[in-house]
């Protein structure tokens, strides 16, 4: 996955494969980032797949 | 991952069923993207009725740094605009930080292009004849403080020049509520005073300033650039200090919203109808207007802080010249336009 605007490249393991849980092993808050997918955002409950590479904004930069 | 448990079916808009592309637990609302654009439209509409901004032959002059917040708040005033006879001209100051300064150019032009929105630009070096942060050196101040001084002196002088109504700025919902927590805990509630949605026009002098955004977090103003398309620039800026105060703040809000839903929103209302409560604590009242004795622009003093900060860095002070270089832009702009 991709983190923006630091372009930052990680893999993330995740148990349940939410959104929500992705966002919070990455130390932010939902409310604080947007997850993209194949240029769709996704929901916090949204599941993930094995392989799912996403992009995440950090909202909090670049105003 | 683990493994794969199977997809659920997707969620669905609260208004259309059509596949959803956000959720604001505030409002218990799940949106699509066609929705939540509208959502967001509606808070800005409401922030330029309240200011009695909607109104045929009002000029707003929209502030552009290229950012996503200027963007999003472009294409809504491009869309809420559009009925109602309000002019809308861009203003994008270049600010000289290399290839962040020259991206943001591209990005802020575009966005206004995309919006068919007329754009000024202004290079700072240029008509200051110093960089931005080689002003800020010889004053001995943080780069970021003297330019927001620059660049609020110049969007203001920028309007009043070009005969706006408005300046439109594109500060959101979390950066309204990280300033005046900072400035609640250095207990200056007398500068929140000026935090409102809306400030009013002193003649000749100082242009209104508008925030559309006022009541859209950060999250739903990038949500809505990405989902509108509008082109920006998602990036920080090079003398960004490491961690500002206001970005502390932003992380503690937005742990607290993801727990309690509704924290920021109701922060920003309470706040809107406590605004007059402020200005009585700052004595706006007794405040005494004057005109800056070198530009004739709003001053606190004999000078302005632009005027006596660029004689002090320059060697003279620059405000005039900078009202006339405004001023052959403006009319570079009337003749392309008629
Ligand atoms: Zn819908
Ligand atoms: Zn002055």
């Amino acid at each position: 996955m991709l983190i923006l605007p630091e372009h930052r490249i990680t893999t993330v393991e995740l148990e349940t494969g939410k959104v929500r849980e992705l966002v919070h092993k990455l130390g932010y808050a939902t409310e604080g980032v947007i997850v993209v997918k194949d240029g769709r955002p996704l929901l916090e409950d949204e599941q993930l797949e094995d392989g799912d590479n996403v992009t995440l904004y950090r909202a909090a930069s670049g105003g | 991952m683990s493994h794969f448990t199977g997809r659920r079916a997707a969620a669905k808009c609260s208004i259309c069923g059509a596949p959803a592309v956000a959720r604001v637990p505030y409002a218990r609302l799940t949106l699509c993207s066609r929705h939540f654009m509208e959502f967001i439209e509606r808070k800005v509409e409401r922030v330029l009725r309240r200011a009695g901004a909607l109104r045929r032959g009002a000029r707003l002059l929209a502030a552009v740094s290229g950012g996503k917040d200027s963007a999003a708040m472009l294409t809504a005033l491009a869309r809420i605009t559009k009925s109602n006879g309000v002019e809308v001209v861009g203003l994008h100051l270049v600010l000289g930080f290399g290839p962040y300064s020259r991206k943001s150019r591209e990005a802020a032009e575009e966005a206004c292009r995309v919006n068919n929105i007329p754009c000024i630009v202004l290079d700072l070096e240029e008509v200051l004849g110093a960089p931005v942060q080689a002003i800020a050196r010889r004053a001995r101040r943080p780069v970021c403080s003297v330019c927001g001084l620059i660049k609020r002196y110049v969007i203001n002088a920028a309007a009043v020049e070009l005969g706006a109504d408005y300046v439109a700025m594109g500060h959101n919902a979390d950066d309204i509520i990280a300033y005046t927590v900072k400035m609640f805990l250095n207990q200056d509630l007398a500068a929140i005073a000026k935090l409102g949605p809306s400030t009013e026009s002193i003649d000749s002098l100082a242009v209104a300033r508008l925030r559309p955004l006022y009541e859209v977090t950060e999250k739903e103003s990038l949500l809505y650039a990405i989902l509108s398309s509008t082109p920006f620039l998602h990036e920080e800026c090079p003398f960004r200090p490491v961690t500002p105060i206001e970005e502390r703040v932003k992380e503690f809000m937005n742990r607290v919203e993801e727990e309690h839903p509704g924290m920021k929103i109701n922060y920003i209302r309470r706040l809107e109808s406590n605004i007059e409560l402020y200005k009585k604590i700052a004595g706006i009242e007794d405040w005494d207007i004057q005109q800056c004795q070198s530009c004739g622009l709003l001053s606190a003093g004999n000078e302005c802080s632009f005027c006596r900060l660029t004689r002090r860095t320059l060697g003279e002070a620059k405000g005039a010249y900078i009202r006339r270089v405004i001023r052959e832009l403006a009319a570079g702009l009337a003749t392309r336009n008629s």
